[in-house]
Parts: structure tokens; sequence; C-alpha cells
């Protein structure tokens, strides 16, 4: 049976005033208890002029203390209120579902426990990359890694298509619990992608605009400029393709032969017809 | 909401202002000379700092896992419950 208490996690977007959708602005407007976490101090002051009592997720975050603790934390904070019967919104800056662990478990665990729960997308970084950079997914195709995990796991990369990391600035940190890791880490982080990419090979540190009043920062460096580049939490790493995208022969000649059959066929079926139609003449 | 907030939603929603526009505009608020020079100068910090916002905010809401439970066994690093001790080192 559903239960009275209900959760909408809600994306923001990236910039202020800019991005926020109709319905996400309503679920704001009209929740019992609004629960936010953004990535711009103004942008919260912003949400808060909206609902003065809109509560931030930003103090469950501390250096040296465990991410997955911190969202866990988070989860729980919007669950306890839900399952008191309010409907509760969760305000995310970007697409609460785009690289947001914290949105999809509370959602997920809302639902497990019986209540309403649903996702209104919102205008992720990942949006606004491919607006300020020009650069359509569809062109060579684009794969996406958060940069610890790309490290972690080993990955087959296809450098013919770009490769977006995420959360770069923190790459290669195993404790979960840093808010941002070092040049030795970089160093790593260039040597696993060097397998894929030669190191003169121009890579973006982009970072979406959060105010209508700046700029993002779209800093194009060498790749093994990384090593000693300012990468924030908010930093996204975009790297182009590295070489051109090599035709699968093979599926082409065994297409070609499809389609040779598939003609052959229709041709055959036209001339059967045509002596079918001679003979019901005769 | 105060006039300055009222001044940035309105910016991002409507993005056409030209800059003589967007400084005429910002004359018109009534904010303090230290509030309207931050947005002259499109400064940020400073007009974080001049409206008490929090001086760091952490972006992060994912993980390299998706489970606590799934943390990295440093012996199994392609998570496949298997120790990789066939596996050749990272490059260093």
């Amino acid at each position: 049976m559903q239960q009275q208490g209900s959760l909408a996690c809600v994306g923001l977007g990236m910039m202020l005033g800019a991005h926020v959708s109709p319905r996400a602005r309503s679920h704001i407007e009209r929740a019992d208890v609004v629960f936010a976490l953004v990535s711009d101090p103004l942008v919260e002051l912003w949400l808060q002029e909206m609902r003065a009592d809109a509560r931030s997720l930003q103090p469950f975050y501390a250096e040296g203390k465990s991410r997955p603790e911190t969202y866990r934390e988070m989860v729980e904070a919007m669950l306890v209120e839900v399952r008191l019967g309010r409907s509760v919104c969760g305000v995310f800056y970007g697409h609460p579902g785009v690289f947001a662990v914290v949105p999809h478990r509370a959602i997920e665990r809302a639902r497990a426990e019986g209540f309403s729960a649903a996702m209104e997308p919102g205008i992720s970084a990942e949006d606004c990359l491919y607006a300020d950079l020009g650069i359509d997914p569809g062109s060579f195709g684009c794969q996406h890694y958060e940069a610890s995990q790309y490290m972690f796991y080993q990955r087959r990369i296809d450098p013919s298509a770009f490769l977006v990391l995420w959360q770069v600035g923190v790459a290669g940190d195993l404790s979960f619990s840093r808010f941002t890791t070092g040049a030795e880490y970089r160093r790593l982080l260039v040597g696993v992608l060097a397998q894929d990419y030669p190191l003169d090979h121009e890579v973006i540190a982009y970072e979406a605009a959060t105010l209508p009043i700046t700029a993002p920062r779209m800093q194009r460096m060498p790749l093994s400029g990384i090593e000693e580049a300012e990468l924030g939490l908010q930093t996204t790493l975009v790297i182009p393709p590295a070489r051109a995208m090599r035709r699968n022969q093979a599926v082409l000649d065994r297409l070609a032969e499809l389609d040779a059959r598939a003609a052959a066929g229709i041709a055959a079926s036209t001339v059967q017809s045509a002596e079918r139609g001679s003979r019901c003449h005769r | 909401m105060s006039p300055i907030m009222q001044f940035l939603e309105t910016a991002g929603r409507e993005p056409a202002l030209s800059p003589g526009g967007y400084a005429e505009a910002v004359a018109t608020l009534q904010i303090t000379d230290a509030q309207r020079q931050a947005l002259l100068e499109c400064d940020h910090a400073s007009l974080n700092a001049l409206l008490d916002g929090r001086a760091r905010m952490i972006c992060m809401i994912n993980a390299p896992l998706d489970d606590e439970e799934h943390e990295p066994n440093p012996d199994d690093r392609d998570g496949d419950g298997v120790p990789d001790q066939d596996q050749p080192p990272l490059p260093s």
C-alpha cells in the first residue's frame, strides 16, 4: 500500500535562474520540506530566498569523512521526513540523476519502503559542456567515466571517441574522504590515459558557468599538463578524439552481402510477379 | 526575493542584455555600492562574500563505486571477485 510521504528529487540545472524547469520549481515551492545540495554558494542563497526553510546538505560533508557515509546520511535525512508523512523535495545541482548517487539511492529507498518517489531532470554540466565546447556526442561517440573509477578498473577506452572524466579533482582517492588529490595522483591518471593518448594531446578542463554574469571555464592544455593544473571538485576533463574512427571492414562487407542478397531477392520476386501477370493475360 | 537575487534570476532567464544595458540595469538596483561594484565587475567571489554565502561548496554526490559493500579490494581491482595476481601493474 502506498504510504503518505513522498519524495521528489529535482534538478536545478547549473546556472542560477537559467535552468530551473517549471516542474522543478513547482516541487520546490510546494514541498513540505526542501533539502538542497548545489554547487555554488550564490545558487544556494537564491534557493533559500525561494524557500527560506530549505535545509542545505552541505554540513554533511567533512574533509577526512568517508563520502559513502556522507551520502548515506544525506539519504537518511531525506527519508526521515518522508517517513513522517511529508512531501519532501531534494534539490540538486545539474541533473539529479547524472553522476549523482544520492538522489538515485534516496528514490530507490523511498520506493522500497512504499512511498511515492520521482525524479525531475535538470540541465547537467554534461549538457552545458556540449553547448559551450561545441561537442556533439553523436559525431564520434562520447564515453563518460568517474575519474577514480576509470583508474580503479580496467576499462576499454576508444580514443576515436570523446572521453569525459568526472570528479577529476579527486581522481585516485581510494579513501573516498578527500576534497582534492595532488599531482602524484594526476601523474598516475596521466599514465593510465597515456596508454591511449599521446602526452601532448590537447585536453580541456571544463567548468560550467553557475551565474549568468560569469563565463564557463574551458582551459585547453596538453594531457601532461593536468598534473599541475588547477582541477577542482567542479572540474570535468574533456578529452577529444586522438585518432580517426577505423572502418569495420568485415561488418561492412557482411552488410554489403546482405544488401546484395536482398536486392537479388527483390529482382527475382519482380520477375516472378511479371511472369504470373503475363500468364493471367493469356 | 532580494533585489540582487531577483536581478541574477532575471539575468539568468533573459540573456539578451548588452554590456551597456547590463550596467544600466545594475545602476537601478537598490543595493549597496559594494554589491553594485561586484556585479559590474562580475566578481563572483566578492559578491559571495558580501552576501554571506558559504566560503566552500562541495559538489560531489557520486562515488566511484555504487555501494561501500563494493569498495575495491586491493587484490581485486577489476571487481570480479578474484584476486588479480596476474594483472600487469599500473603505469608509474
